[in-house]
């Protein structure tokens, strides 16, 4: 097989040998004839008729070789390229539906491929893993601090072989300059376990636990220090500290989560970075490989025996540590995967209709190529030379496709990396650079070559068919290949519908309160601060809170009324929470000495309400709190219920507020009303956080940011989705144009016959959008239940609220219908104008 | 006037002359005419698509060497494969024309 390539891809040489070996002979024959008594020239002559034609031998040599059938395929692309030349406009169309098919398909394909499939450039990566603790209620028991980690790695040897910590948080930088970075706390056997090497200083990774030092990332040095060549002895600064940068990892390391830190800091730095002073030993969320000839499941026992056993705080003991084999960026976990499974099938559907389409076109032109192919039967072509020929056309084809699909998917790759980076509202985020690789080419590669046979096959079979048979047969063909490109851009086109309606559901819930005006300034709220800011003017109300509403559920403690025990959530507030948010309070606010004394008295709820005391007035009801905040508390006032967890959640199921005041422990966070030109009032505050005396910065956001950046997941599918849709539709409208013209071109005569006989053009319209309609029609029959059942599959794993939103229902089909009839019309309209007597004498 | 052999037995003839020694193709040409005393005539041409195939089909093995004067020239040797076949090509070959002569050798008729 070797051998044959090699002549095939060198045919000048097979050639050429053969050509010398019959030449050997014919010489060798003269002599013998010349050394018999002939004429040298009589020789020559006798010689070269006992042979025969050399030309012919040398052919059938090649076939001998079994090197036909390259040639014939060079035979049939040469004449491929020449027959697109020929014809640049059907050439132009066909390759560019297949590139935008094929590059969307490598686009989406290279994001998975490095994120799921390609493992990490880190040694050992096959024994690699996430460990995530569990408690008794299945839910996360928490991180490990440092001292865990060493012990958990010391008391599993043998099963778990080195455990490190990692986690990435957003911070705010001073210095260099005012802006935000990502930043991952690492435990002390990070670097060493993944064999982190800097490309410029040293790693101290034990001093780095306890001094203000940093690691750079090559994404960091870019992005902080773009001036200097070697920014080592440089420093930055997070609050009131400055982290000396000791090294600068080179871009081939770039950790082990999806999103790029610029820097890395010791996790015993982690209280300063957060501003969270004495709040225990840090803890971070852990990994680590398990030992050669160990299983993860081996490993799971191993921690889960020795981490039940550690004391923890707050009494949270671990249940199980669950482990998650991580080879790749994103391990493939079930839910996850029906997720990809969903988004690659909304992919290939695209790629699915760009071939409807193109066989749709093929058997379109087959009207013009019938001749051509009738002809070359006529001179002895079998079926099989026929259909391996048009396949060649339509496999270059592809192929040309495909490689076009992959520059473009290639071009477009970062740009869609930005765009998703900058949706998703977080700044400074970098994601993890995406490189194309052999799967990348590969999976283009596979797609043209399957996108080839298969707009090729059906097109190429009927062509080399006598041409008397069976002529109704393509028609339904085409039609079918219609309706199901209808059904195909229905399915992607609801599905762009419902998510874009989910999302405008999403924006129009009402938090219960003011989103924008309310900023969270995200500064360390002391006393000297507060009294600051209080002065500004363009600063309403201040107020320090335990937690910022729309950053999660918050704390939740066990509460018990008449001996009954309620799990219900907490937040600590002072007495100007409730006016900031401007919440009406039935009965009375906190007042400020029970701020600051934190007396036994809390403000609920309705829902809280209804759930504490069903059927009973809650104000001047009590409870009792076990845990930190222990003893009677009594109900002084009940509010709205409001959105205080992730927006998607939806209104806080309990809510309690608890008095606290600004400087005690927890209250950590202010919030403040800003009513004016926001930019102005943010600037301010920045500048007024960056002059305090020891001032950490700020950095006020709205929550109407927050709340922005928590519908970003939905925006992306809605526009993944409508992307997809649209690209979809224009293929379908352009699939019905082709055909409509297509059967105006073969009913030509029919047509005119009509119109000899007194047709209105009307008629002639009529006629020809009935047909286009019904498979309009039998499409979109055919996708609505396919759409039903996907979203019902999509609802179980994303979360949707409304899986059949009736407009997006009515409206889709609709613009689908009113899409189609316009590419049916226009041809349809060319064909009522026909001459009858031109019409009639054609063929 | 030389005989055209029977279709189907270029093979083996060549099978057979090539057995007997490594061999360009002139040569093999050659030996077969030598062989049958110049009974058996062969389109010489024909010879070439019958290496070539015979080749590709693993039966015989193809070097470039010089020959007796002194060119460049193809030599063709049986492989393992191919002596084989020619035991078992012969074989058939044997049965069949002993059949054949046993049929068109019966008195009766002529």
């Amino acid at each position: 097989m070797l051998q044959k390539l090699m002549a095939w891809l060198r045919p000048e040489k097979t050639n050429d040998d053969m050509r010398s070996e019959m030449e050997f002979h014919l010489a060798s024959r003269r002599a013998d004839l010349v050394r018999n008594g002939m004429s040298e020239d009589e020789a020559e002559r006798q010689a070269r008729i006992e042979f025969g034609s050399q030309n012919r031998y040398q052919e059938e040599g090649r076939a001998a070789l079994g090197l036909r059938v390259f040639d014939e395929i060079r035979n049939d692309a040469g004449y491929c390229l020449r027959l697109l030349a020929a014809s640049p406009g059907f050439a132009v169309a066909t390759i560019s539906i297949l590139a935008i098919a094929i590059g969307v398909n490598t686009a989406f394909f290279t994001l998975y491929s490095n994120y799921v499939l390609k493992p990490m450039a880190i040694p050992r990566v096959d024994q690699h893993f996430r460990a995530e603790t569990r408690d008794v209620n299945q839910r996360g028991a928490g991180g490990f601090s440092e001292a865990e980690m060493e012990t958990l790695a010391a008391s599993t040897r043998g099963v778990v072989d080195g455990i490190y910590g990692v986690s990435t948080i957003q911070v705010l930088l001073l210095k260099p300059e005012q802006r935000h970075a990502m930043v991952s706390v690492v435990s002390k056997q990070y670097f060493p376990l993944l064999d982190g090497r800097p490309a410029l200083g040293q790693i101290p990774v034990n001093e780095m636990q306890s001094q203000p030092i940093a690691v750079l990332s090559s994404v960091g040095h870019a992005r902080l220090f773009p001036a200097s060549q070697n920014p080592v002895g440089e420093s930055i600064r997070v609050r009131d500290r400055l982290y000396r940068i000791a090294a600068v990892m080179p871009a081939t390391f770039q950790g082990t989560e999806p999103v790029v830190p610029d820097l890395w800091v010791g996790l015993g730095m982690q209280p300063f970075l957060r501003g969270e002073a004495d709040t225990g030993p840090p803890r971070t969320q852990v990994h680590g490989f398990t030992a050669t000839g160990a299983s993860f499941t081996q490993a799971a026992t191993a921690l889960t025996s020795i981490a039940s056993r550690l004391s923890r705080p707050n009494g949270e003991p671990i249940a199980r540590v669950q482990i998650t084999p991580m080879s790749t960026m994103l391990p493939e976990i079930a839910e996850q995967s029906l997720v990809s499974l969903l988004i690659f099938t909304a992919f290939l559907l695209v790629l699915l209709i760009a071939c409807a389409n193109l066989t749709n076109l093929n058997l379109a032109r087959s009207a013009v190529r019938e001749h051509e192919i009738g002809m070359r039967i006529q001179l002895g072509a079998s079926t099989g030379r026929i259909v391996r020929q048009l396949l060649t056309e339509s496999v270059i084809t592809g192929t040309i496709g495909a490689g076009l699909g992959m520059l473009l998917a290639l071009a477009g790759i970062e740009r869609a990396q930005d765009m998703v980076a900058s949706m998703s509202g977080i700044a400074g985020l970098t994601m993890q650079p995406v490189t194309p690789d052999w799967r990348t080419f590969a999976y283009s590669a596979v797609l043209g070559l399957l996108a080839g046979v298969g707009f090729g096959l059906l097109p190429a079979l009927e062509l080399s068919k006598p041409k008397s048979i069976g002529r109704a047969r393509p028609r339904r063909m085409r039609n079918a290949l219609i309706a199901g490109q209808v059904a195909a851009s229905l399915v992607l086109l609801l599905f762009a519908g419902l998510l874009t309606r989910n999302m405008q559901k999403l924006d129009s819930i009402e938090a219960g309160f003011d989103l924008e005006h309310t900023y969270d300034l995200r500064m360390d709220a002391s006393p000297q601060v507060i009294a600051a800011i209080e002065k500004m003017p363009e600063v309403e109300m201040l107020s320090a809170v335990s937690s910022v509403p729309l950053m999660g559920s918050g704390m939740r403690r066990n509460a018990t009324i008449a001996g009954r025990r309620e799990r219900i959530q907490f937040n600590h507030v002072d007495e100007k929470y409730l006016p900031l948010l401007q919440l009406p309070v039935e009965g009375r606010n906190f007042e400020r000495n029970e701020t600051v004394g934190r007396a036994h008295v809390a403000i609920i709820s309705r829902a809280t309400a209804a759930r504490l005391f069903p059927g009973r007035p809650a104000i001047g009801g009590t409870f009792e709190l076990d845990e930190t905040d222990a003893g009677t508390y009594q109900v002084i006032g009940v509010v709205p219920d409001v959105i205080s967890g992730f927006i998607f959640m939806g209104p806080d199921r309990t809510a309690v507020y608890l008095p606290g005041a600004a400087g005690q422990k927890g209250m950590e966070s202010l919030l403040a009303r800003i009513p004016a030109s926001a930019s102005t009032a943010t600037r301010a505050l920045r500048q007024m956080c960056l002059d305090m005396p020891g001032g950490t910065g700020c950095d006020p956001t709205s929550l109407q940011t927050l709340a922005r950046m928590q519908r970003f997941p939905f925006a992306l599918a809605a526009a993944l989705a409508a992307v997809l849709g649209s690209i979809a539709l224009l293929l379908t409208a352009i699939g019905l144009y082709s055909v409509v013209s297509y059967s105006v071109v073969q009913r030509r005569r029919e047509i005119g016959i009509q119109m000899a006989l007194g047709a209105m053009p009307r008629n002639v319209i009529f006629g020809l959008l009935r047909e286009s309609s019904r498979c309009v029609a039998y499409g979109l029959l055919a996708g609505l239940p396919v759409c039903l059942l996907l979203s019902q599959l999509a609802s179980s794993t994303v979360i949707v609220w409304d899986t059949f939103d009736p407009l997006a229902y009515a409206l889709v089909p609709l613009l689908l219908a009113a899409v189609a009839a316009l590419a049916a019309i226009v041809p349809a309209r060319a064909a009522s104008r026909l001459d009858p007597i031109e019409a009639l004498r054609q063929d | 006037m030389p005989e055209s052999i029977l279709p189907g037995t270029l093979d083996l003839l060549i099978l057979k002359a090539v057995s007997l020694g490594p061999q360009h193709g002139y040569g093999v040409l050659l030996r077969i005419e030598q062989m049958s005393g110049g009974k058996l005539g062969i389109e010489q041409g024909a010879l070439y698509p019958a290496l070539y195939r015979l080749e590709t089909g693993g039966l015989i093995e193809a070097e470039w060497g010089q020959s007796d004067n002194n060119r460049r020239a193809k030599f063709y040797t049986l492989t393992t494969t191919g002596r084989k076949r020619l035991k078992e090509e012969l074989g058939r070959w044997e049965r069949l024309s002993e059949g054949m002569s046993m049929v068109l050798s019966a008195k009766g008729i002529a």
